[in-house]
């Protein structure tokens, strides 16, 4: 796996026009992109999809990128976790929400994993585990929810059975929680 | 409008970038973006601080497909435009300069850059190849035409697809140096949904095979490639092997 330097000169190299520096960037970063896509989309033609339209955005945008406002590999994954909302939102309705009772097949169960298992970027994701841990049980699983699933508010209500008012303020609420955490 | 409360502020950038902030309000919202830097600020606040979620994200390897795909819009339609100065101040090093030396020289000579790229990537890196538009009697339904040579070899292919015939001819020159016992070269349509197996390529000589029933080429142009497979062809219908190139197929106006 390249590091964030390596990354950020291949993201330098792309915005000047380098092809050979764009497939390094591709071939460093796609597994990962592709694994947020796959998990949010649940669907690997969509995820393909969206994996490509991420990077000719990448192609077309690389000089956007600035390594002041966060790292490489997270601003790679930001491009993807927006696309995959995008296409969500116009495609959702053709996947079946899961029906009440079936969480466990469909529930967070990464969520209990240590953040070291997976983890791709280390940097403060003990303090927002620690953090997300301190929210209350409904405002932690929603947002937890709304992250990696890329729910709706209505969808939300309807995965978590409760009225749509009363899971607008958990989320709302987790993440004001969240941030006076994160700061303190 | 602006949202002026820096608490809703806050609190809509979160949703943003949480996803939840959703319709007419979201769009709304990029809108403000773009000329709001506190706005950008808060979004950006709320990217970094959630992204250590995403260690909990599995990597996968997306299959080689995908990458043929990009090669060939990004050496086609979505020609990338180089700033003449990059908004970000540049890197202390010389890596930059040499690139830009290479853009500038791509600049003058379109043709050279497909040449210079050629000669530097690795060989089973795919590459965009020529195509050629054949001049056929307006009576005559007009096939999709491409030429397939796999870099750093003498093999060609030219494609024909006649959708009206349901035919797909093939005419070899040269020789495509192979075991043929243990492997075969596929070739493939590559359409929104996937990729589609035409067959099997001749390793020389010329052929014609029937197109597979109920194969739709999407209007304009299409998209052909050739994997490596196991002898006789991908057990999967879908690439197992490295997709040796990916080329537009024209279909003449």
């Amino acid at each position: 796996m390249a590091d964030a330097a390596q990354l950020t000169q291949l993201l330098f190299a792309t915005a000047a026009g380098d092809q050979r520096a764009f497939r390094q960037l591709y071939d460093a970063s796609s597994p990962h992109l592709f694994g947020l896509l796959l998990r949010m989309l649940k669907r690997r033609d969509w995820a393909e999809e969206a994996l490509q339209d991420c990077f000719l955005k990448v192609w077309q945008k690389a000089e956007t990128y600035a390594p002041d406002k966060g790292a490489p590999l997270t601003w790679l994954m930001t491009v993807a976790r927006y696309r995959a909302l995008d296409l969500l939102r116009v495609k959702r309705p053709e996947v079946e929400m899961p029906e009440e009772g079936e969480e466990q097949s469909l529930s967070f169960a990464d969520e209990t994993q240590s953040p070291e298992d997976g983890a791709i970027e280390t940097e403060g994701m003990g303090r927002l585990d620690h953090c997300m841990k301190a929210l209350q049980e409904e405002q932690r699983q929603s947002v937890l929810l709304a992250y990696y699933e890329g729910y709706t508010h209505h969808e939300l209500a309807e995965r978590l059975n409760a009225p749509l008012g009363t899971v607008k303020s958990w989320v709302r609420r987790g993440l004001a929680r969240l941030r006076e955490c994160l700061e303190s | 409008m602006k949202y002026q409360s820096p608490k809703l502020q806050r609190m809509l950038s979160a949703e943003y970038v949480l996803g939840t902030l959703h319709g007419r309000a979201r769009a709304r919202f990029q809108r403000l973006l773009t000329h709001d830097a506190a706005l950008r600020r808060e979004v950006g606040y709320w990217e970094n601080r959630l992204a250590g979620l995403n260690g909990h994200f599995k990597p996968e390897t997306p299959r080689a497909v995908v990458w043929a795909s990009i090669e060939y819009q990004i050496n086609t339609s979505k020609k990338k435009v180089v700033p003449l100065r990059p908004e970000h101040s540049a890197p202390a090093r010389g890596a930059l300069w040499r690139n830009w030396a290479v853009v500038s020289t791509a600049a003058c000579a379109l043709l050279g850059v497909s040449l210079f790229e050629q000669m530097n990537r690795p060989p089973q890196v795919i590459t965009k190849i020529e195509t050629v538009r054949v001049e056929v009697p307006v009576t005559q339904p007009l096939p999709y035409v491409a030429m397939l040579q796999v870099p750093k070899s003498e093999a060609k292919w030219k494609v024909s697809i006649y959708p009206d015939k349901g035919v797909i001819k093939v005419a070899t020159s040269g020789r495509y140096a192979l075991d043929a016992q243990a492997k075969s070269l596929e070739l493939w349509v590559v359409s929104k949904d996937g990729p589609h197996s035409l067959g099997l390529l001749p390793l020389e000589g010329d052929g014609e095979m029937k197109m597979p029933e109920g194969l739709q080429l999407d209007a304009g142009d299409a998209t052909l490639a050739i994997s490596l497979e196991p002898h006789g062809g991908s057990p999967t219908g879908k690439p197992t092997g490295p997709v040796l190139l990916a080329a537009p197929a024209v279909r003449p106006a």
